[in-house]
């Protein structure tokens, strides 16, 4: 599967631009020329220069550190996130899907009522109950969205169960732990793996959308949401400070849904075919 | 057919219930005490007595099953007190900020559906040529870009370069042209997707090459007969669209600075205004549950064969 | 009188591969008679039929030799021109009734379709006319049926549906793709007795099957395809009774084998 990824140019890209903001995430403090915080009131709206690449914003800081260090927040939360997702998903998911009709109602019923709020609206809300923070943002993000992804395992896991191959399983005496373990989980990993890279480039936006909207993080963050925030009032005289943080986030978001995109094209084939 | 819609309507009923309790919840487990938020704003120094006077006048005292009552019956009654934020009744204030952006969630509805029904039927016709490859490349696009930065890179374009708009929001229609598109974009754009690989998938089916062996032109086949058995999937994600559209209305407001519920929740999360934050969320969450069920619905009429799966996606 | 459709060294390929589908296959059919493909599943019969219908990928398949009807080379001709013919001239009989109509559109609505298309009859006189062919084709409640979806109808009824499509517009040819694979055995003969009234009508029946008793049953001439060649025939009975091919052969014994069953349930 992987020597099939290699050979699309769409994968191929998308992996590039992910690794490339992993690694400018990662290593953000060795590529800034400046503290992405630092304060130089007689530098504001410097244009570019060699010291400063991308010149200021309206407090004299330099932009190029602030997005280079902007990868940091996005990325930072929203891997950890969809590893938290991930795991609730499986878990709950499958676990709907075995367990009985019963609890199968009943977290039905659960998803239905979480899915029915918007994610961006339901998580507005959670920030507004456990105010700002790093960790209150993965938390509103996760409440947010759990629902999508149990709901998507448990549809995988519903049409995986009828197949033959799981009969024969149970049949030759597997019990219900080993059968999810074993047999169910790695046949829907393809398939959920594919739901995660999209899910890794919503919660980018949702990230930056709080941030655009003044909540979850203190002013002055350099987060690209933030950023473009803070960079409103120069709409007229420095639209460039508006135009940088959004292809920031745009790139990003591109990387994971291209990657999710040549992994989906692989899985359903008929869908392309020529 | 009828026990059908009977089965949905008491899901759809136990479904609104909790999401009411869900979001009556979650207020009032925040930690936050509204009665010493509201004493905040009156005094500046309130006594403890003083919080307790408030917090019996507005009925905090009692227990959390009979608050929710009275929060429920206040929505109905109007009575659900003034909101922190703009000092005028709550339900005055939801009527008049559910005016204005559902005229924009509207009005990127039919963004939507101008620019969903003929590209994806335009690719599915000229399938894999260039116009496909074109517009496969633009939806991808489409679906990363942040609504925000849409909306202001329309606003420089279109308002700042060229000067056919104002910055300001205008009023009437004009004023909600570039917000509603920059909203409709990445829906049109998941949308325009989903209905061309509807389209292609119906191409296929046996249907289609009996219709075609009949004399029917490609055109007639696809228009008459494949739009309408490609559309139940499309219609399902679209009205799911219908509250996240509610919702990127949120962001998209504060970019072309319109009064809409969006701006108005966020401003009440941001001054702990409780009773308003869980009136919104809890509104906002019934119109899309009744969405849910208008497609279930329109999906039954539009194709009178389908007996929907309970595990359908 | 010349052979009205005539198949002259058709061949099939897949434009991904060397593999010959179909090879060098040719026959006639006039008016009147009946020509019954007769192979197993992947002998290559339906890619014949599909040929001569004109509804193979053209991206997908590359099909040499000629197909005429009458004068009109099929293979070769514009669009507007098939249209003229398909439907209306050569008629479709598919494999799957269950399937083959569009499961959201009335019954009536869809014969109408393709009548308004071939004539230029009222809207009146279509619908007495589809009617009455519904009446024909053995459906004892027309009205119902032309109000029906689909989905409503069994298979059977389904199958008589098409047939009476097929009949509408007096058609020169049938071209029928396993016409009563997908139906009980209870409907299978009255399926057959009524392609056996259109022939009698002067109507000319390509018929695909796999199976001997739908091809006595029709009788007239036979080709038995394998491997995407011609290996046998000739006149239906003489076959039955006189071939030495061990491929005819089995399918011969398949056939005796389920009458054989037949019997036994039967006593």
């Amino acid at each position: 599967m992987i020597h099939k990824l290699l050979k699309r140019p769409q994968a191929i890209i998308g992996l590039c631009l992910i690794a490339i903001v992993i690694v400018i995430a990662i290593a953000a403090p060795a590529f800034s020329p400046h503290d992405p915080e630092l304060v130089n009131l007689s530098q504001k709206y410097a244009q570019p220069d060699a010291e400063y690449p991308l010149g200021t914003d309206q407090l004299g800081r330099c932009t190029l550190s602030r997005l280079l260090y902007g990868a940091r927040y996005s990325i930072g939360i929203s891997l950890p996130v969809l590893l938290i997702l991930s795991v609730i998903g499986l878990i709950v998911g499958t676990f709907s899907a075995c367990a009985g009709e019963k609890a199968d109602h009943f977290i039905t019923i659960l998803c239905d009522v979480f899915i029915a709020f918007p994610s961006l609206i339901i998580a507005i809300a959670v920030i507004g109950v456990l105010g700002n923070g790093l960790q209150n943002i993965a938390v509103s993000v996760v409440i947010a969205t759990w629902a999508w992804f149990v709901r998507i395992v448990r549809s995988y896991s519903v049409q995986e169960m009828g197949k033959d191959y799981i009969l024969a399983a149970r049949i030759s005496g597997c019990n219900t732990g080993k059968l999810v373990f074993r047999h169910l989980i790695p046949n829907i990993l393809p398939q959920f793996l594919v739901y995660v890279s999209t899910g890794v480039a919503s919660s980018i936006i949702m990230v930056s959308s709080f941030a655009f909207l003044g909540l979850g993080l203190p002013s002055g963050t350099p987060e690209w949401g933030a950023m473009l925030n803070d960079a409103r009032t120069a709409l007229y005289s420095h639209p460039e400070l508006l135009i940088y943080p959004g292809l920031c986030i745009f790139v990003t978001a591109a990387g994971f849904n291209l990657f999710g995109e040549a992994l989906r094209d692989i899985l359903t084939p008929e869908e392309d075919s020529l | 057919m009828k026990k059908y819609i009977g089965k949905r309507i008491i899901s759809f009923l136990i479904v609104l219930i909790g999401v009411s309790v869900l979001s009556f919840l979650l207020i009032a487990w925040s930690g936050k005490d509204p009665a010493e938020i509201i004493a905040h704003r009156g005094v500046s120094n309130p006594t403890p007595e003083q919080i307790e006077m408030i917090r019996v006048e507005m009925g905090l005292d009692q227990p959390l099953p009979v608050r929710y009552i009275q929060w429920l019956s206040g929505m109905f009654t109007g009575e659900l007190g003034t909101s922190l934020t703009t000092h005028q009744p709550i339900v005055k204030d939801l009527h008049k900020y559910l005016a204005t952006t559902t005229s924009l969630v509207g009005m990127a509805i039919l963004w939507i559906i101008v620019l969903t029904v003929p590209i994806s039927l335009l690719c599915a016709r000229k399938r894999n040529r260039l116009f496909d490859q074109v517009t496969r490349g633009i939806t991808i696009c489409g679906i990363c870009v942040p609504t925000f930065w849409l909306g202001f890179l329309l606003l420089l374009f279109f308002a700042i370069h060229l000067k056919w708009f104002s910055v300001l929001p205008s009023p009437g229609w004009r004023g909600f042209l570039l917000p509603s598109f920059a909203l409709a974009v990445p829906s049109s754009c998941s949308l325009i997707r989903i209905m061309r690989s509807s389209l292609l998938a119906e191409l296929s089916s046996d249907y289609v090459r009996f219709a075609k062996a009949r004399g029917l032109s490609a055109n007639r086949i696809l228009v008459c007969h494949i739009l309408r058995n490609a559309l139940p999937p499309v219609v399902t994600i679209f009205f799911q669209q219908f509250g996240f559209l509610i919702a990127g209305g949120a962001v998209i407001e504060s970019v072309f600075s319109i009064k809409g519920i969006g701006t108005y929740l966020v401003d009440s999360v941001i001054a702990a205004d409780t009773i308003a934050v869980s009136t919104c969320i809890v509104v906002i969450a019934a119109i899309f549950v009744v969405a849910n069920f208008m497609a279930d619905i329109i999906n039954r009429l539009l194709c009178p064969w389908m007996v929907r799966e309970e595990n359908d996606t | 009188m010349m052979p009205s459709l005539m198949i002259d060294h058709l061949s099939i390929n897949l434009r991904s591969g060397t593999d010959n589908l179909v090879s060098e296959i040719s026959f006639a059919i006039k008016e009147g008679e009946s020509l019954i493909l007769l192979g197993q599943s992947g002998s290559g019969k339906t890619m014949t039929c599909s040929a001569v219908l004109n509804l193979l990928d053209p991206k997908k398949f590359k099909v040499s030799g000629s197909v005429f009807f009458g004068e009109t080379d099929l293979l070769n001709s514009s669009e507007k021109q098939r249209r003229g013919i398909y439907g209306n001239q050569i008629v479709y009989i598919p494999q799957n009734p269950m399937t083959a109509l569009d499961p959201s559109m009335r019954i009536g609505r869809q014969m109408d379709e393709t009548l308004r298309l071939h004539s230029d009859k009222s809207r009146q006189q279509r619908y007495n006319y589809i009617l009455r062919l519904l009446h024909d084709v053995g459906l004892d409640d027309p009205d119902r049926v032309y109000r029906a979806y689909p989905h409503m109808l069994s298979g059977g009824m389904l199958q008589r549906v098409i047939i009476a499509m097929a009949m509408m517009l007096d058609a020169k040819f049938v071209l029928a793709d396993e016409p009563t694979t997908a139906l009980d055995v209870i409907h299978r003969n009255g399926i057959i007795d009524l392609f056996s009234q259109m022939k009698a009508n002067g109507v000319g029946i390509l018929m695909v099957t796999h199976d001997f008793a739908t091809a006595l049953q029709l009788g007239g001439n036979m080709l038995v395809m394998k491997e995407g060649k011609i290996i046998e025939s000739g006149e239906v009975q003489s076959v039955f009774d006189h071939t030495t091919e061990p491929y005819t052969r089995s399918l011969i014994e398949a056939y005796s084998l389920s009458c054989a069953f037949t019997k036994g349930a039967e006593s």
